[in-house]
């Protein structure tokens, strides 16, 4: 009691003296939760966020934002900006010696390990959230982030699998294993191809799973050994396949989003994306046509979560925690995984709540487009290090795109 | 010419015109909208009702009002530069209206990084102000110019004489270069407009993502495929700033000046 | 206090940001962002070929776009001079494109040119297409045709303006004098207007020039996956996950200003011959 006294003496100096370094996330970590809410009490916080999807911004602006002000007397402000531009950001500022510009950021991934190296993150503070005492802590998909441990330096927000879609219409029987999918796309050229972003290097590494005896080849960390046996085997499955990709593989889009253009308007019978509940939501918005449907291989669908981190110079790290513990609260968790919403999976473990949210998640699981929740839990394959996922990235450009014309 | 080849070629801007019109109208208002049908499958209004829930008026706002700072700003800038390098004329003016030209013609992505740096060095990172500096590289380059060509054939001699038959320096200016300057002024204020209007790169990067025009709002919807939300920003996008130009246009025959 | 002050601190007002910047590509391309500054690895970093490809494409690209313009501001300029409704109109719909942003034209050209689009739907109406793959490709290609036309209809804008302009200035008497000395109606044109409008407009010309080439949105959409135009490749380096890899970004960049200032060369040496 006595420390956490002299730390929130501490905290409360470093916020009013001006001139002086705002508190550190870790020294508010310390304090006891009141506290952290009283400091909270009254204050902006800025959340830095990928800002596209409409559905998640009425989420964010029209549900959370005015929940938070009646109950934390919380302002919450958004800053456009996803994983390479929070690393950017943050790195300049702190170059700089600059203020912080953000409190919260949505990041996962080889964000989080990019954050980390250059120590850009505050904390550990995740563990003390109320809320954190239902989280699904045994899942090692939730608490270990591309294999890295959160360690308290970010709060596990959302849980979604990879998938493919296709239109049960125009694909009636669709293949259901890598082999069978280069099998269906040698048999139908130009009817198939990826985007060159996060979900395209998704759907590369399933492959390079798939062909190398699964994921447990790549866990433990990155391996260059590893990588020169396992790679060539990808890269050679691309490079005897792309010839049958649309376009001949010569042009690939550029987001998920031109994909989904392509495979809603039958330029190409395969769309994919990272949260397979997510299908649903643009079958409603009709970026889809209502036959289009989730698919995944039997080989193993990567399964992945979005985290919360404050960076080492946020000016307000009290209020983003009393956000990101609002953000995890059974009743933000479940409005966000509510398939007219956002569709976004929880990261609870729905046996740790009461028996009221219990029920209430219960009667959510059930796939509207018929995919039971049971064959994902099976196929779900957790990610390996971020290592791996740079690396794919970064010879893909070289061996594939940088043939296409030659 | 002859009539015929008048036609077509009329024929051919009211279609260069109309079909990205009718596409991003389409797109606004439609759903489940696949090739190969005309017509959406279904209507709704649904980004529109977004506007007014603030999101998008927001952002029309941030524009408008950053837009007008801009403009104002730049040629407040500009004139006193571009009558500066036209007055001194040969190799100083030369070098002037160069200097002039290399904020035009240096592309912004290229301008952005070292901007931030810049910017953020003296606190201003994320802010308004950064957004507001960085609209103001082209958009007072740009205007240099334009003001470099007004001045250039604004005879001199008018403001001496106007001093010789005993006019203050602020009678000169109310009576003589006010009049003169009026519609260049006018000009300069839409084109400092739509500078700021349509510019992406350096909002992105100096704004830090805090600062949301309606442009960076297209662009983040392109990005994420939500055409309808898109279309529809897009649309908001364009009204005003044929309008600003309409307001530039009525005065068309002094715009050569421009680069000249 | 000398009485060219005024002008270098005008001078100094204009070059500060590109000078900034400039000095943020070297720094930054040369590994100082990354804490290992040598010229050296700038040296290394420019000796890849892949910005050069990048450059020399996008420079064609924009070549390309800008003489289609110019053609096209000109055409119209000449046989929309009048002051009947259709004159009018013509003029108005030729710099409609001007005020348009970068990014609404980009996002209007894919839903009006990709193999979907809505010429595509026009082509299924009519019975010539019933797939879209049988729709010639225009959007992401190596050849950049979409891309190359969604450019051109961006400069078009401003380039009509200014040789709409630059004909509404020129001495009606020119035209009736060259047709006195016995030039047919083709000849003056081709002779007497053209140059004089080619002269009037050619400093806007190579400013659009400039302004394509260094342009993010429209090649981001609408260019090829390979070879990548310079500023997609720029901005993608800019992004990577690899910090070695953001250096090539700044380095990159430096082609871009030597563009520009290669640009502004050409546009000081035009007007120095006007």
């Amino acid at each position: 009691m006595r420390s956490s006294l002299i730390a929130l003496c501490a905290v409360t100096v470093a916020a009013c003296g001006g001139g002086t370094p705002a508190p550190r996330a870790a020294d508010v970590a310390a304090l006891p939760w009141d506290s952290v809410e009283a400091l909270a009490r009254g204050t902006t916080v800025t959340w830095r966020m990928w800002r596209g999807d409409p559905s998640i911004n009425r989420y964010v602006d029209d549900w959370i934002t005015p929940r938070l002000a009646a109950c934390c007397g919380v302002t919450l402000r958004t800053a456009e900006g996803q994983g390479p531009d929070i690393l950017q950001q943050l790195r300049l500022e702190t170059a700089a010696g600059a203020a912080g510009t953000t409190d919260l950021a949505w990041i996962n991934g080889e964000t989080f390990a990019a954050l980390q190296r250059d120590s850009l993150l505050g904390g550990p503070w995740a563990h003390r959230l109320p809320s954190a005492q239902s989280l699904d802590s045994a899942s090692a998909i939730i608490m270990r982030d591309f294999e890295r441990p959160t360690e308290g330096f970010e709060m596990p927000w959302g849980r979604v699998q990879f998938a493919l879609v296709y239109d049960s219409l125009r694909t009636p029987s669709p293949p259901r294993s890598v082999s069978a999918l280069a099998e269906w796309i040698r048999a139908h050229p130009g009817r198939f191809t990826h985007d060159q972003g996060f979900t395209g290097t998704t759907f590369l590494k399933v492959v390079l799973y798939a062909l190398n005896g699964g994921v447990g080849t790549f866990q433990g960390g990155f391996d260059a050994a590893t990588w020169d046996r396992t790679a060539p085997r990808l890269f050679t499955w691309l490079e005897a396949l792309v010839p049958s990709f649309w376009r001949e593989g010569r042009a690939y889009p550029q987001s998920v989003a031109d994909l989904d253009r392509l495979f809603a308007n039958g330029e190409v019978d395969f769309a994919m994306g990272n949260n397979h509940l997510g299908v649903a939501t643009k079958v409603r918005r009709g970026t889809y046509p209502a036959s289009a449907r989730v698919l995944m291989l039997d080989d193993g669908m990567i399964a992945n979560t979005h985290y919360l981190g404050i960076p080492s110079n946020a000016t307000n790290p009290a209020g983003a925690m009393v956000v990101a513990n609002f953000l995890l609260s059974p009743a933000a968790q479940y409005e966000k995984q509510r398939v007219e919403v956002w569709a976004d999976g929880t990261v609870l473990d729905i046996n740790k709540l009461d028996t009221e949210w219990q029920a209430r998640f219960a009667a959510l699981a059930a796939d509207p487009l018929g995919f039971p929740d049971s064959v994902a839990a099976r196929l779900a394959v957790p990610e390996v290090a971020a290592e791996w996922h740079d690396r794919v990235v970064s010879e893909w450009r070289r061996r594939i795109r940088g043939r296409a014309g030659e | 010419m002859s009539e015929r080849p008048r036609v077509l070629l009329l024929a051919g801007l009211t279609l260069t015109a109309l079909l990205p019109l009718a596409a991003l109208l389409l797109a606004a208002f439609g759903m489940r909208w696949f090739f190969p049908s005309l017509l959406p499958e279904a209507w709704t209004a649904e980004s529109w009702r977004d506007l007014g829930g603030g999101r998008l008026l927001t952002a029309l706002v941030e524009s408008i009002g950053l837009g007008l700072a801009v403009g104002v700003g730049a040629t407040a800038l500009a004139v006193p530069i571009g009558r500066a390098l036209a007055r001194a004329g040969g190799g100083l003016e030369r070098l002037g209206a160069a200097a002039a030209f290399l904020p035009v013609a240096v592309p912004p992505i290229a301008l952005a990084a070292g901007l931030q740096l810049a910017l953020l060095r003296l606190g201003l990172g994320g802010t308004r102000t950064a957004v507001f500096l960085g609209h103001l590289v082209p958009a007072t380059g740009y205007l240099s110019l334009y003001f470099l060509g007004v001045f250039r054939l604004l005879d001199p001699d008018y403001e001496a004489t106007a001093r010789t038959l005993g006019a203050t320096p602020r009678q000169v200016l109310q009576r003589v270069l006010a009049p003169l300057l009026a519609r260049p002024l006018r000009e300069a204020l839409a084109l400092g407009f739509l500078i700021s209007w349509a510019q992406v790169p350096l909002t992105l990067v100096l704004g830090g993502g805090r600062v949301r025009t309606l442009a960076v709002e297209v662009v983040a919807y392109v990005q994420a495929g939500q055409d309808r939300h898109a279309a529809t920003a897009g649309l908001l996008l364009v009204i005003p700033a044929v309008l600003a130009l309409a307001i530039a246009r009525r005065s068309a025959d002094r715009t050569t000046v421009v680069m000249t | 206090m000398n009485r060219h002050t005024g002008s270098w601190v005008a001078i100094g007002l204009l070059a500060v940001a590109p000078l900034v910047g400039l000095a943020w590509a070297i720094w930054a391309g040369a590994g100082g962002a990354d804490g290992a500054f040598a010229l050296a690895t700038l040296g290394e970093r420019l000796r890849r070929p892949a910005p050069w490809i990048s450059l020399a494409w996008s420079t064609i690209a924009a070549l390309v776009a800008t003489a289609l313009a110019t053609m096209g501001a000109i055409t119209i300029a000449l046989a929309f001079r009048g002051t009947r409704a259709a004159d009018r109109a013509a003029r108005a719909l030729a710099t409609l494109p001007l005020p348009i942003p970068p990014i609404v034209v980009a996002a209007a050209a894919v839903l009006v040119l990709s193999q979907s689009g809505l010429l595509a739907r026009l082509a299924a109406t009519a019975g010539w297409i019933s797939v879209p793959a049988e729709m010639p490709a225009l959007l992401n290609v190596p050849h950049g045709t979409g891309l190359i036309l969604a450019l051109a209809w961006k400069e078009l804008g401003f380039l009509s303006l200014l040789a709409c302009t630059v004909v509404a200035g020129l001495d009606p008497e020119l035209e009736a004098t060259a047709r006195t000395l016995g030039a047919s109606a083709r000849t003056a044109r081709r002779r007497v207007l053209v140059p004089m409008i080619w002269r009037g407009i050619f400093p806007g010309v190579v400013a659009a020039f400039a302004f394509v080439l260094g342009s993010y949105e429209l090649p981001a959409l609408l260019g090829p996956t390979h070879p990548q135009p310079l500023a997609v490749a720029v901005l993608e380096r800019a992004r990577d996950a690899d910090l070695a890899a953001r250096g090539d970004a700044w380095a990159a960049t430096l082609l871009l200003f030597a563009a520009a200032i290669a640009a502004v060369g050409w546009h000081e040496w035009s007007r120095s011959r006007a």
